[in-house]
């Protein structure tokens, strides 16, 4: 099987079917990298992501291999779009396209585990580097030095993000109004519950 | 029935002219998240006809069989309730295991409709009949908390999901709300709460968000949102993802409507954030108080509340929209539809949804609707997953407003157009953009994406080689998660990773 960086060389070279197979391989998880916090946008980040990786000839820093650099490019997607300033303005206005947004189902009725609920409230108040952090560790199962690229930190400082991230997630959970049980049930294996929150996560490293 | 070839009607839909028990279908008026309505008109019995509206379940729901027994419950619960600012439940039944709701036909639009139109069309809504639309929804709702059985005891109904798509407004003012669909005696509730998010998330109250017991202040909080945005013409709680939406209104995290209009009466205010308070008890204890307030207001400030001034609300934003009429003989639908003095049909050519209206699709370009509902498809195929229920929300409730050129049979909505509005990186507009996505440049040509255009159309490379592999691979399943939660997860996921169900 090709490598990573023989594909994003091949595809740079012209090679469309290299480039298929790079897109296919990491698609998954930088959609769901995006569908976290921008669901509606999370599929039109995702190909800009890959289209901006195959264009950034010259800020090709792949030292930490692909993926990092990879998600590097979609962080700064999402940072970009979460900084766009008429942003709070539209989504506030009432439109005649409006999509399914106002809605958390089509029939309104989400079969969704209460501790996932609220695992997934308490990831929505934690600073946007802390989730990252976060995703980048339990879903895509990537080590502090391939998350160090991502953000550009250092892997002591990794570690200690990381750390302090899981807090405000705990914190976060503690402070959210919802029945105990449903709290001392997520607080009993967040982890495992933060895993499972995404079927294909990948094994942490 | 239906003859001919183009009135076949599309899959799952019921074409004009279908019978269901003693009602026929004249045509679709919309497709909510969990049934399609129609309008039909009640079988003549002794030579007295009439229209009514067909709430049929879509097949995606009937299939649960919880959601079912809801249904079931509140068309029990809604057939009891009698009042003006109600929709009467008329009847019930099902056909072909799909079950239906027969209520009163409402001409009129949904508030939902009116916040649209007017912004788009930038009418303001007068402050004296933004009001009064509340106040009758106030009316409604108190009239449904006070219900009680015949042994006298309270029955404690809590309408759960106030909201602008469940209130309407006649043309003639009158103001209907719909749906008490999930409206359930509160003892009922607390049994079967587990695992379910009901409502809209720009739409609970904080107690839904926090799969709280509901009692009727829940009702109170969501006619405080609707007060909020039909006053300030702004969303009250809204977000990028729901669960956002979700801890706004827990926290308490909206824009004081001050802020948002200048003018903004402070004992307007006042009311507002009174209904709109998190904890419960700080609201008004009922909805008769909200009425109370806000009729006072209203009086004290000389403002027009009236009906007439919904009524003109209405016209204003909406233009005059003729009451459904047939031809008077029972002729055969699919022989109204072909009928060549189609102007003097304005039901039939106002259609919402081109493909119910048969003449207007054979005789018009695809329309705006129709496109959108297309991409959609293209998009479910592309991504490998079944975000067909995303498509139940296609608008197809907000039909263009009544112009001469949109009761024209060949009313047309340039697809071109659609391309524009889908193109714009919106986080709202996923619903009309996916041709504007699939159609994107070619990746070798390096001049057809830049690094980061993220305000502009994202290009695709094509639509093959972004394409990930049509079926997902099984998710592994971890032991915490219930059964239930992972036929969720392979049914009603959004997208490959989506994790807003
Ligand atoms: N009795 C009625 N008379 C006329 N139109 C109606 C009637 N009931 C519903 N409608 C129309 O049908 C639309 C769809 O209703 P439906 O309740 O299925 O969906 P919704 O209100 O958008 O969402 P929800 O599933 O949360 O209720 C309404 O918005 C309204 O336009
Ligand atoms: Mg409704």
């Amino acid at each position: 099987m090709w490598s990573d960086d023989d594909l994003l060389r091949a595809w740079r070279a012209g090679n469309r079917t290299a480039g298929d197979a790079l897109v296919r391989r990491h698609y998954e998880s930088v959609r769901r990298f995006f569908d976290l916090r921008l669901p509606a946008m999370a599929e039109d980040l995702t190909q800009l992501s890959f289209l901006a990786c195959v264009e950034g000839r010259e800020r090709v820093r792949l030292d930490a291999g692909f993926r990092p650099y990879l998600f590097g490019v979609a962080r700064r997607l999402l940072f970009r779009q979460l900084r766009s300033q008429d942003r709070f303005d539209r989504m506030a206005r009432f439109r005649t396209s409006q999509g399914p947004d106002t809605k958390l189902t089509p029939s309104g009725v989400v079969a969704l585990r209460q501790e996932h609920k609220l695992l997934l409230r308490a990831f929505e108040a934690i600073p946007t580097d802390a989730q990252i952090a976060l995703q980048l560790h339990y879903w895509e199962g990537m080590n502090t030095n391939e998350i160090g690229a991502v953000l550009g930190l250092s892997i002591t400082a990794v570690t200690s993000r990381l750390s302090r991230a899981r807090q405000r997630l705990r914190d976060e959970v503690e402070a959210i109004r919802v029945r105990p049980e449903v709290r001392a049930s997520l607080l009993g294996d967040l982890d495992g519950w933060t895993r499972s929150l995404v079927p294909g996560a990948k094994p942490i490293a | 029935m239906d003859s001919g070839p183009q009135t076949v009607p599309k899959l799952r839909e019921l074409g004009p002219g279908a019978p269901i028990g003693k009602y026929t279908v004249v045509r679709r008026l919309a497709r909510g998240g969990m049934a399609e309505v129609y309008l039909a008109r009640e079988a003549a019995f002794v030579g007295v006809e009439r229209f009514v509206a067909l709430k049929v379940i879509l097949p995606h729901m009937a299939g649960e069989p919880r959601f079912l027994s809801m249904f079931k419950a509140e068309a029990r619960v809604a057939a009891t309730l009698d009042h003006p600012n109600i929709a009467q439940v008329l009847d019930a039944g099902e056909v072909d295991g799909e079950p239906y709701l027969v209520m009163e036909y409402v001409h009129g639009r949904t508030i939902q409709s009116l916040l649209r139109t007017a912004t788009e069309r930038e009418i303001g809504i007068p402050r004296g009949a933004a009001i009064a639309l509340v106040i009758a929804a106030c009316s409604g709702l108190h009239y449904a908390h006070e219900r009680r059985d015949l042994s006298g005891q309270p029955l404690q109904i809590v309408h759960r999901d106030v909201s602008p798509s469940n209130l309407m407004c006649r043309y003639d003012g009158t103001v209907k709300l719909l749906d008490f669909g999930i409206a359930k005696a509160a003892s009922q509730t607390s049994a079967t709460q587990t695992g379910f998010f009901k409502g809209k998330s720009g739409y609970m109250s904080p107690e839904q968000c926090a799969d709280e017991p509901l009692d009727r202040r829940s009702d109170v909080f969501n006619l405080g949102i609707l007060l909020y945005e039909l006053t300030t013409a702004r969303k009250a709680f809204f977000g990028d993802n729901p669960v956002a939406v979700i801890n706004k209104i827990a926290n308490g995290r909206f824009t004081p409507p001050a802020e948002l209009v200048p003018d903004y009466p402070a004992e307007l205010e006042r009311i507002v954030m009174q209904a709109l308070a998190v904890t419960p008890e700080e609201r008004f204890a009922t909805a008769e108080e909200l009425q109370l307030a806000l009729e006072t207001f209203v009086r004290a400030r000389r403002l027009d509340a009236s009906s007439t001034a919904r009524a003109a609300l209405m016209r204003a934003v909406f233009g005059d929209e003729p009451y459904p009429s047939l031809p008077p003989s029972p002729a055969p639908a699919a022989e109204i539809v072909t009928h060549t003095e189609l102007a003097a049909v304005p039901v039939l050519l106002d259609a919402d949804d081109p493909s119910l209206a048969v003449t207007v699709a054979r005789r018009a370009p695809p329309s705006r609707k129709r496109a959108v509902v297309g991409g959609l498809v293209a998009v479910t195929v592309l991504l490998g997953v079944a975000a067909a229920a995303w498509t139940s929300r296609d608008g197809s409730a907000e039909a263009p407003p009544a112009t001469e050129a949109s009761r024209a049979p060949a009313s047309v909505v340039e697809p071109a157009q659609d391309a524009v509005v889908g193109a714009s990186a919106d986080a709202d507009s996923d619903d009309t953009r996916d041709e504007g996505t699939l159609a994107g440049p070619d990746v070798d040509d390096p001049a057809a994406a830049t690094t980061e255009p993220v305000e502009a159309t994202p290009p695709v490379p094509t639509a093959e080689p972004t394409t990930p592999e049509p079926a997902r691979p099984s998710p592994r399943a971890r032991a915490q998660r219930s059964n239930k939660r992972k036929k969720a997860a392979e049914t009603k996921r959004k997208g490959p990773a989506g994790m807003y169900p």
